[in-house]
């Protein structure tokens, strides 16, 4: 009964998104309160639908209520109950489910935070907010409905990939769809905006907070995804330029050039339309990315869906929204009202130089995504663009846009002095240049870009904490000035500088792996012993281990160093009867500085075993520099201007007159204001 | 009808929750250039406590002052927007009751279409047990799908995987002479399968309450012969030498198959108990080692034969001798409460052997050892009296 309840409140949660995309958008267009009105109990009402579906789909996943159809298809009742209530989402149908149930949550939370955003405005936000989740709901109940029952219920459940039975997958899709679909928000802002012909000032004070809140989780969900991917798939590696990650990637490229042009609208009210722009191009992105995974198009661990109907149906969907968006760009685009110009050496200058990398950057990788699916589907045969492709277009583009990140963070608004600038990073150039020198000759002069990309990841690093520095005056004040001025500095200021040093530490790491890996594949008998980069791996062969639902091979691998002993490896070959698959798990010891990774591979007819050994140089980095970013944004996310969004308004009912109460009041009294508007008509 | 009641409340509360605002009064939306002008005040007050924190100075500051300035007065020009218009009610009305109409009605149509409300559903566990059959159902259902193979073989002698489901069922009922029969058919089609002789084996050393027949004996040997690793015919062979009174033959065959086994292998537990109701006693080689041991150390050997007394007594729990010279064993050991156990176990195995005057002394040693006044004390002289008055 309890799946049936679920199902009925999804229907409701469409009929209601329906609603919402409709009334409050003729409201606003005719001005009609009542209508607009209708717009906030919907967006909370159908958030609490989809939380009940969502639940009762939850509930019968952990009590393995198999007349389920998806229940059945994905889960059994032996699964460790961590992995029951993961798999809800584990399955095409139920992390639909999970989409919708964000998308809503982040629409309820505009209806309830919304109160100083203009009325107008809030409405035709809330109405794009729910025609895509409207969408949404018709491909999950119509294509992909994870309601469907079974009659009768089978007596056991055909269990879930066991790939995907690891902690550090349970928590990557919800982590990557906050992501997602956190830019539908920013996307609703933009549309919203197009439709009402004028970018206010609340828009990018909106837009900006959720624009951070979304990179966040998507930082975080991409850095499991590949983490996952280092440890689990056994390949030595971390990233593989694969369609599906790649399809996670272009939304963050964009999602990031899209905060940084949101903070000059807001603080320039320059760059509208770019902004509106990249805002629609992030979330079609994200959508982009759904579309090229759900299909069936490519085939991966995370192709759940593979039939057709599915893909042309979120294909329809893609065309509709980013296409309806785009054609409401072109016509009413040119009426937006866009700032004055200005200096190329600016705060604001390099952040267009910041955009148009990052933007060029995840075209790069676009096209190298869609080219082959491309010439396939024109007859063309197959191609594979592989990470040579990647390595030789889109490292170009990054290095000048590292270079230029720290110079543009330390420029002025408008005017910047980049002398003044250069003199201030002297230090971090002063560290790159040698980081740079001393790796190279380390290195016996054999490896100049790995030795480039170190210094890279110095000046990135470096130049970040100078920049603080040098704004709280370190080396310049008295100790307790430079507290109160670290104290005083906003806390998006803190949040850019951790942000900033956390790219740092992630270049470091992407640099030295893959420069500087050490990869052995060996056939070893027990009591063998491996060299891997001044480490010895002694083989002390394998034993048979069960697990919760699985059998496993264990092997024994004792790594020591200088004759000591520092670890024991036990890489496992685990195989799964219920789903009758076999996944390896990787063994890794870290000591932050590297890995030592061990594979256990296949059993020779000799009774030896092939052990894939790899030592990567400061792997760790590349995540835990990824948290320091999502670290950074959390950070300028507390910042009170982002928190509040907008002033509070005075209370509803009288506000209108309580408003030109105030307004007559401010006008008069602040003398910074009078003086501002003095120097502004002077100017 | 528990469930269509819940879903008329969920739609309810949808309809309602749009109804609402479109039936009450709305209060017209302040005019949008309001929020800018409060944005840009946001903004002003912003740059002062940037200049309090000494965060922006001179030409900056001003700029800053000049560009937000700009913008408030560009704000202020643009309050004179027209006010919302207020709506008429009429509309408002018919639109309220063709929503309340529409939405249920659709929800309901949808739901119709793809949902299931008659089907019944819960966890796994409760709908396995609700289907299946109570034991003593099972068990006749078991004879007639048996008896039902049973015909189909006659018609298809060649099916060996049908031969040894027979044989299991057969097993699985208690007919075991009936189950070495499927499983000699089968063996007769695929002579080479180790794993069939040695069940056919086995199944013949249950029709024989558990004494290995020589035929059985002849069953597990060749089982062997194909298939050394054969577990069940190791362990059978154990057993044959053991009944024919060959402890150390058993001990050598139950080694080596524990040595083979797999640690998990389901057989090793038992086959453990087995090894150690065999294992031989405290030799004279062992009691000399024992003298010159350390103390902790003897006191660990002797806690290891006194250990695999235990497990061997729990085997053959009928031998009374056993039991009196492990109750011996704990009181060296200080173990009161383990002796006065082993003990009372002693009298039960000498009374149930028909030997009451041993059991009379093991029990009159227990309440010797029982405080006075105590249940058990009484308990026990009570037994002792009984078995007066059986003489």
């Amino acid at each position: 009964m309890i799946a049936e309840i679920g199902h009925f409140a999804l229907i409701l949660a469409f009929l209601l998104a329906l609603v919402q995309g409709i009334l409050p958008m003729i409201g606003a267009a005719r001005g009609e309160p009542a209508l607009m009105a209708t717009a906030r109990p919907a967006a909370i009402v159908q958030f609490v639908l989809v939380a009940i579906a969502f639940l009762a789909l939850g509930h019968a996943f952990v009590v393995s209520d198999f007349s389920v159809e998806l229940v059945a298809r994905h889960s059994h009742t032996l699964k460790p109950l961590l992995y029951k209530v993961t798999g809800v989402w584990a399955n095409h149908e139920g992390s639909m489910v999970l989409w919708v149930l964000i998308l809503t949550l982040f629409g309820a939370m505009i209806a309830g935070l919304g109160d100083n955003l203009p009325a107008t405005l809030r409405a035709r936000v809330l109405a794009v907010h729910g025609l895509v989740a409207a969408g949404f709901f018709a491909f999950i109940l119509f294509t992909s409905n994870p309601f469907l029952r079974l009659a009768p219920a089978p007596v056991e459940g055909q269990g879930l990939n066991p790939l995907l039975q690891d902690p550090g997958l349970a928590f990557h899709p919800p982590f990557l769809y906050l992501g997602y679909v956190g830019f539908s928000i920013s996307f609703s802002f933009a549309v919203a905006a197009l439709i009402e012909g004028r970018v206010d000032p609340a828009w990018a004070r909106w837009v900006r907070p959720w624009t951070l809140l979304a990179w966040c989780a998507l930082t975080v969900g991409i850095a499991l995804g590949s983490w996952w991917a280092y440890y689990e798939l056994g390949w030595g590696g971390w990233w593989f330029w694969d369609p599906v990650e790649n399809a996670s990637f272009m939304p963050w490229l964009a999602g990031t050039a899209l905060l940084h042009s949101a903070i000059v609208v807001e603080k320039r009210d320059a760059l509208k339309g770019w902004t509106v722009l990249l805002a629609i191009l992030t979330f079609g992105l994200a959508l982009l990315g759904t579309f090229l995974v759900r299909s069936g198009v490519l085939t991966s661990v995370h192709a759940f869906a593979t039939d057709p109907g599915r893909g042309v149906f979120i294909l329809f969907l893609l065309v509709l929204i980013v296409g309806g968006a785009l054609a409401l760009y072109a016509i009413r685009a040119p009426g937006l009202r866009g700032g004055g110009l200005f200096a190329p050496i600016s705060r604001e200058g390099a952040l267009v130089l910041n955009n148009l990398l990052l933007t060029t950057a995840a075209a790069v990788v676009l096209l190298g995504t869609l080219y082959p699916l491309i010439l396939d589907a024109l007859g063309g045969g197959k191609v594979s663009v592989g990470p040579p492709f990647f390595e030789a277009t889109f490292v170009p583009v990054m290095v000048p846009l590292l270079v230029a990140c720290t110079i543009g963070a330390t420029l002025a608004w408008k005017r910047g002095d980049l002398s003044g600038v250069l003199s201030r990073l002297g230090i971090a150039a002063a560290v790159a240049v040698a980081a740079t020198i001393a790796v190279a000759w380390s290195a016996g002069g054999g490896d100049l870009l790995a030795a480039f990309g170190l210094g890279l990841a110095a000046w990135l690093f470096v130049g970040a904490l100078a920049e603080l520095a040098a704004r709280i005056g370190i080396f310049r004040l008295a100790p307790g000035a430079v507290l109160r001025r670290a104290a005083g500095l906003p806390r998006s200021a803190w949040g850019m500088t951790v942000a900033h040093a956390g790219l740092g530490i992630v270049v470091a790491g992407v640099t030295a792996s893959s420069a500087w890996q050490t990869e052995r594949i060996l056939s070893m008998q027990p009591g063998d012993a491996a060299e891997l980069a001044g480490y010895r791996l002694v083989f002390r062969g394998v034993a048979e281990t069960a697990g919760p639902n699985y059998r496993a091979v264990t092997g024994r691998f004792e790594l020591e160093r200088g004759g000591r002993a520092l670890a024991v490896l036990r890489p496992e070959k685990r195989s799964y009867p219920a789903e009758k698959s076999e996944t390896t798990e990787a063994a890794i010891h870290t000591t932050w500085l590297a890995d030592i990774y061990a594979v256990l591979g296949e059993r020779a007819s000799s009774g030896a075993w092939t052990a894939r050994l790899y030592h990567n140089p400061l792997v760790p980095w590349i995540w835990i520099g990824a948290v320091v970013m999502a670290a950074g944004g959390a950070v300028s996310l507390t910042d009170r201007r982002l928190r509040v969004g907008a002033p509070r308004p005075a209370r509803a009912g009288k506000a209108g007159e309580a408003g030109a109460r105030r307004w007559r009041r401010g006008g008069a009294a602040p003398a910074g204001g009078g003086g501002g508007g003095a120097a502004g008509a002077g100017a | 009808m528990m469930l269509f009641a819940v879903l008329a409340g969920l739609a309810l509360a949808v309809v309602l929750c749009v109804l609402l605002p479109l039936l009450r009064r709305q209060a017209p939306p302040r005019p949008r250039a309001e929020h800018d002008v409060e944005i840009y005040r946001d903004q002003l007050a912003e740059i002062e406590r940037d200049r309090d924190r000494g965060l922006v100075t001179g030409d900056q500051l001003e700029a800053a002052r000049a560009e937000i300035g700009r913008r408030l007065l560009a704000a202020d020009a643009a309050r004179r927007e027209p006010a919302a218009r207020r709506d008429a009610p009429p509309t408002r009305a018919i639109l309220a009751a063709v929503l309340a109409g529409v939405l249920p009605l659709a929800a309901g149509g949808l739901y119709l279409w793809q949902g299931a409300p008659l089907l019944s559903g819960g966890p796994a566990s409760e709908s396995a047990a609700a289907s299946e059959p109570r034991p003593a159902e099972r068990e006749a259902d078991m004879a007639t799908l048996v008896a039902r193979l049973a015909e189909r073989m006659e018609e298809r002698p060649d099916d060996i995987r049908g031969w040894r489901l027979l044989g299991r069922s057969l097993a699985s009922l208690g007919r075991y002479d009936e189950a070495a029969r499927a499983y000699g058919r089968a063996t007769a089609l695929l002579p080479a399968d180790a794993d069939l002789r040695s069940l056919r084996a086995a199944a013949l050393t249950a029709a024989n309450a558990g004494t290995v027949t020589p035929e059985a004996e002849q069953g597990f040997a060749a089982a062997l012969r194909i298939d050394p690793g054969e577990p069940r015919a190791g362990f059978y062979l154990g057993l044959a030498a053991l009944q024919k009174g060959d402890r150390d033959g058993a001990l050598a065959r139950w080694r080596a198959l524990e040595a083979a086994s797999p640690e998990d292998a389901e057989w090793l537990p038992m086959l453990r108990r087995r090894i150690a109701s065999l294992a031989p006693g405290p030799t004279r080689e062992d009691v000399e080692a024992a003298r010159q041991m350390a103390p902790e150390e003897r006191a660990a050997m002797i806690r290891g034969m006194v250990e695999s007394l235990a497990l061997r007594l729990e085997e053959e729990p009928d031998d009374a001798e056993g039991w009196a010279r492990l109750a011996r064993s704990y009181r060296v050991l200080g173990e009161a409460e383990k002796e006065r156990d082993a003990l009372r176990q002693a009298g039960e195995a000498a009374h149930r052997t028909g030997d009451n005057a041993a059991a009379r002394r093991h029990w009159s040693r227990l309440r010797g050892l029982l405080p006075e006044g105590s249940p058990e004390r009484a308990g026990i002289a009570r037994r002792i009296d009984a078995l007066g008055e059986g003489r």
